[in-house]
């Protein structure tokens, strides 16, 4: 029975890879692959209903949506993969120096850790958009630097664990610095730990800058991002206009279920148990 | 025909009489696709009230088999072909309920680690009942028969112990109430899983005990499994030795450990110090080679590879069962050549010893050593005061049992913790700082370190090639370009091929990765070793070959030691001195053989009663007192007096007892004048009285 539980598991591996292969495909290419152009206007074929022509349909100011939702891709990609990376670097060396030197270090890094994480996330994103504007610089850390005191918590009771190991106790007999033994003897045993958070960290990005896109803040038009495609067009669900909101918002649910699969598989491994 | 013979001792039809049949089990896990071997053709049986001990090195499959028996292999374990009839009911290819009925009712298993195999955010009370409630018993009835059953394990307060939780008992209590979780449903066979190696000798004892006394008295059929063949030969009538997987020997316990018939059984015994050898008259017996890997193919004798009497003959075959005696079999073809092997082959002579007592510089010497840990407003002392001194080319022993603080000494001395302010640590004349950070590349070169855990005191994602390189880097004093050859050489030191530098630990077996730690603490060239239970983790035969190591190192580069261990045998081996520490006062501190002679402070008494275990039953001796868990403070008296079975009285609890300097230099702490204690001591071992016995005693 485990076998075929095992099984299952690494499929969802491979159908969380091949979506996520999917989208960064559409993010390298993008225009080239697109059947149309992602923000020509072409107020003739306004709203038209998906066609062989138009699969996924035209939005109100006649753009292609299914052009618009593989271009779109390569903002919710790159975005997503840099607050993750940042969140998780950022985290690691919190956390590092939060279970190592414990003490004072982890309280006063506790305690600020807390009241970031006691706001909560998008609202945190929100303030530190309007106060920094939006620059790609300033949305990945919007969104990387709340997600960096969670992945601090993590690695710290990790490192906790592993830092009264006796191979800790030898390199420090043998005059290693602190810097050495966090990211020499500590890091790579944490490293399946890492690696989960960082791919959580992708999915919840996603989420996030999709957010941030819809409330008009983060990823400004004519940007075919998906989130900011969702907000530009939900007025008109009501009127029964479905498909302009229906294949971003897919999309979304696509990337993030992609990468929550891999972090499955990955965790049923073992990785970061 | 030996074969049919065997069988027909073990009479088809008979299994009724029988707690436990095995019968031609072969048991193997599938492994990346194959199918590899960890049993293979066991036969065994036990009678009702009938007790068997299971001995052999790790990695032999004892555990396996006790797993089978109770029907809790791994999921990707199969057993291939055989029988096992336990408590009548047959558990290979049960189903689940049958097994669940034959785990409710006829089988108990004991396993090594207590805090482990009890809740731990449930109380004792609840998880006793438990087993009561399961025999259809009413909430009532349960919790009388739970206080029954603690009453029975000898454990004084059972309505205390039934409301706490595991983490508020001791783990020799834990272990009771485990033992009376078991035996609560009276069941037709005890399984014991290295019941006490997790516990301290003298609770040990005690344990053991209680398990005979109960299983004896309700007819309980008992399979233990164990690495420790003293505790078998108390506990156990007949004994087999478990080889790579095949039982090798069974017989009577008495006639297999004092005439194994087999080569493997004599070799195991003869790799045991024994209590009167030491490293300046002999070296330790050894087994050459390693286990077979899991899945080897093994046509012969598993045992041929490894035999120093193996014939050609060996290799071909697997020797079929010959019968020595009543009821006693092995499988070997030269049964005969077994006997002598520990005896005939002589230990081999160490090299000269060096005589240097009294002229050398201390190596190693500490003044009111102390440390305190805070809890909050509680105080801990966990090193109390400690003086002592180590000759250049010295081994000092420490001994002591959990929370005796010979850890946080080793830890002290290696700067890994803070010594509380006024303490001094000198090595080679020089004071060393307090802590690690603080010491310069001299100190910390001058002071090198085995840990206790193989499995950790080696960083399991760093090749044994970077480990060694980068101490190298650290403190060593050779140039870059010659490094590699060092490398080489501190590994031939060892016996250590060069093979292995580009592995990682988890390759490695638990012996050699204590060799690496060896080297690693050789590299910066050091004075003095500091071995905090080095051999602890490890099997008989691969402590043995690790201890000759550690002499040989020592002769040839006049190392100094301080070996810490909770075996007092493997300390009187390998020790010039013996430090023994109750509750971090040193209790006793013994020169040379004067050590390990009487008079003993009465908790080195305990120690050394409890290693030579004469008989855990043995009524001559006065120190069969319960030992109640006490963990109150020992006040003003003497760390030992609410343990102490030679107490005095009150005066063991108002003062602090005086150090006695015997002539000899052994130094005691104890209100009872070194010669009484001689007296006492004598009489109960029946030694020699030590000849310091009427010579007068200096009080401090």
């Amino acid at each position: 029975m485990s076998g075929r539980l095992w099984r299952l598991r690494k499929k969802g591996f491979v159908i969380g890879a091949a979506i996520l292969l999917f989208w960064t495909l559409c993010a390298v290419l993008g225009p080239a692959i697109a059947p149309y152009s992602a923000v020509k206007v072409d107020l003739d074929s306004e709203l038209l209903y998906p066609s062989l022509t138009h699969p996924f349909g035209t939005d109100d100011l006649g753009r292609d949506v299914l052009s618009r939702v593989i271009v779109g891709a390569r903002d919710i990609v790159t975005y997503s993969l840099c607050a993750a990376a940042f969140a998780t670097f950022l985290g690691l060396c919190l956390g590092l120096l939060a279970g190592y030197f414990g003490r004072v270090i982890d309280g006063v890094l506790s305690r600020i850790g807390e009241t970031i994480m006691s706001i909560p996330g998008l609202i945190f994103a929100l303030l530190v958009v309007t106060a920094l504007g939006h620059s790609f610089f300033a949305i990945v850390f919007a969104i990387g630097f709340g997600d960096a005191w969670a992945v601090a918590r993590t690695i710290k009771s990790v490192v906790i664990t592993l830092r009264y190991q006796d191979y800790v106790s030898m390199a420090q007999l043998r005059g290693e610095s602190s810097l050495y033994i966090m990211f020499r003897e500590l890091l790579p045993n944490a490293l399946g730990v890492v690696l989960v958070e960082f791919t959580t960290r992708i999915g919840l990005s996603a989420f996030a800058l999709a957010s941030l896109a819809f409330l008009g803040l983060g990823v400004q038009p004519p940007e075919p991002a998906w989130g900011l495609q969702i907000s530009a067009q939900y007025t008109q669900l009501m009127t029964g206009i479905w498909w302009p909101v229906l294949f971003p918002a897919l999309a979304i649910a696509s990337f993030v279920i992609a990468i929550y699969l891999m972090v499955d598989a990955l965790q049923d491994r073992g990785v970061g148990a | 025909m030996k074969e049919q013979e065997k069988q027909r001792e073990i009479a088809p039809g008979a299994e009724e009489r029988f707690a436990l049949l095995v019968r031609g089990l072969t048991v193997g896990f599938d492994v990346q696709g194959r199918t590899q071997t960890v049993l293979r053709d066991l036969n065994l049986s036990i009678r009702q009230n009938g007790s068997y001990g299971l001995v052999g090195e790790s990695g032999c499959g004892k555990s396996s088999l006790a797993l089978t028996i109770a029907g809790y292999l791994a999921r990707n374990a199969r057993i291939l072909s055989g029988s096992v009839v336990a408590g009548g009911v047959e558990v290979v290819g049960a189903n689940r309920k049958v097994l669940r009925r034959l785990r409710r009712d006829h089988i108990s298993m004991v396993f090594q680690d207590p805090a482990r195999s009890l809740n731990p955010i449930m109380h004792i009370g609840r998880q006793i009942r438990e087993c009561f409630a399961l025999r259809g018993m009413g909430r009532q009835e349960s919790i009388s028969a739970a206080l029954q059953a603690l009453e029975e394990v000898q454990i004084s307060d059972p309505e205390r112990v039934m409301r706490s939780c595991a983490y508020e008992l001791s783990g020799g209590m834990q272990q009771r109430v485990i033992i009376a979780m078991a035996l609560a449903k009276n069941p037709d066979l005890l399984i014991l899983d290295e019941p006490t190696t997790a516990l301290d000798a003298t609770v040990e004892m005690e344990v053991l005990r209680l398990i005979r006394r109960l299983t004896a008295a309700r007819n309980i059929a008992l399979l233990m499994i164990s690495h420790n063949f003293r505790i078998v030969e108390q506990l156990c009538e007949r004994v087999g030795v478990l080889y790579a997987g095949s039982l090798v020997e069974e017989g009577p316990t008495g006639q297999v450990f004092e005439r194994p018939g087999h080569p493997y059984t004599a070799s195991l015994l003869a790799c045991v110090p024994g209590p009167n050898i030491v490293k300046a008259e002999s070296r330790l017996f050894t087994i050459s080679g390693e286990l077979p890997r899991l899945g080897q193919q093994v046509t012969g004798c598993s045992f041929e590879p490894r035999c120093p009497v193996s014939e050609r003959e060996c290799a071909a075959r697997f020797p079929p069962a010959l019968r020595l005696a009543q009821e006693r079999w092995v499988h070997c073809f030269f049964p005969e050549r077994a006997e002598g092997l520990g005896r005939a082959v002589p230990p081999l002579p160490a090299p000269a010893t060096r005589t240097t007592s009294g002229q050398s510089a201390p190596a190693l010497k500490t003044i009111s050593l102390r440390k305190t840990f805070h809890h909050g407003s509680a105080l801990l002392t966990a090193v109390d005061g400690i003086d002592l001194e180590v000759l250049r080319g010295e081994t000092l022993g420490i001994v002591g049992e959990t929370g005796s603080g010979k850890s946080t000494l080793a830890k002290l001395v290696l700067g890994l913790q803070r010594p509380d302010a006024g303490s001094i640590i000198e090595l080679d004349g020089r004071s060393l700082a307090p802590a690690v950070t603080e010491r310069t590349k001299q100190d910390l070169r001058a002071i090198g370190a085995v840990l206790q855990n193989p499995d950790t005191t080696l960083n399991p994602r760093h090749t044994i090639r970077y480990a060694l390189d980068r101490s190298l880097a650290m403190l060593g004093t050779v140039p870059k370009s010659q490094r590699k050859a060092e490398v080489s050489a501190i590994l031939s030191k060892v016996r250590l091929r060069e093979e292995i530098l580009d592995l990682y630990p988890s390759h490695l077996s638990g012996g050699m990765k204590q060799r690496v730690s060896i080297a690693r603490a050789l590299i910066s060239h050091p004075t003095t070793l500091v071995c905090d239970e080095a051999t602890s983790g490890l099997d008989v035969s691969v402590q043995a070959a690790f201890l000759n190591l550690l002499v040989e190192l020592q002769s040839e580069l006049d190392l100094t030691y301080v070996f810490i261990s909770h075996d007092l045998r493997v300390v009187q081996y390998i020790s010039d001195r013996l430090l023994v520490m109750h509750r971090g006062v040193a209790v006793e501190l013994g020169v040379g053989a004067q050590a390990f002679k009487p008079p003993f402070h009465p908790y080195t008494e305990l120690l050394m009663d409890s290693a030579e275990r004469r008989s855990i039953e043995s009524a001559s001796s006065p120190l069969r007192q319960t030992r109640q868990d006490n963990r109150s403070s020992a006040g003003t008296g003497c760390v030992f007096h609410p343990l102490c079975p030679r107490k005095l009285g009150s005066i063991c609890e108002m003062q602090k007892p005086p150090v006695q300097t015997l002539p000899g230099g052994k130094q005691i702490r104890c209100h009872i004048p070194a010669g009484e204690l001689a007296q006492l001591q004598a009489k109960v071992s029946g030694d020699d009285v030590a000849n310091s016995l009427s010579a007068p005693v200096a009080n401090e």
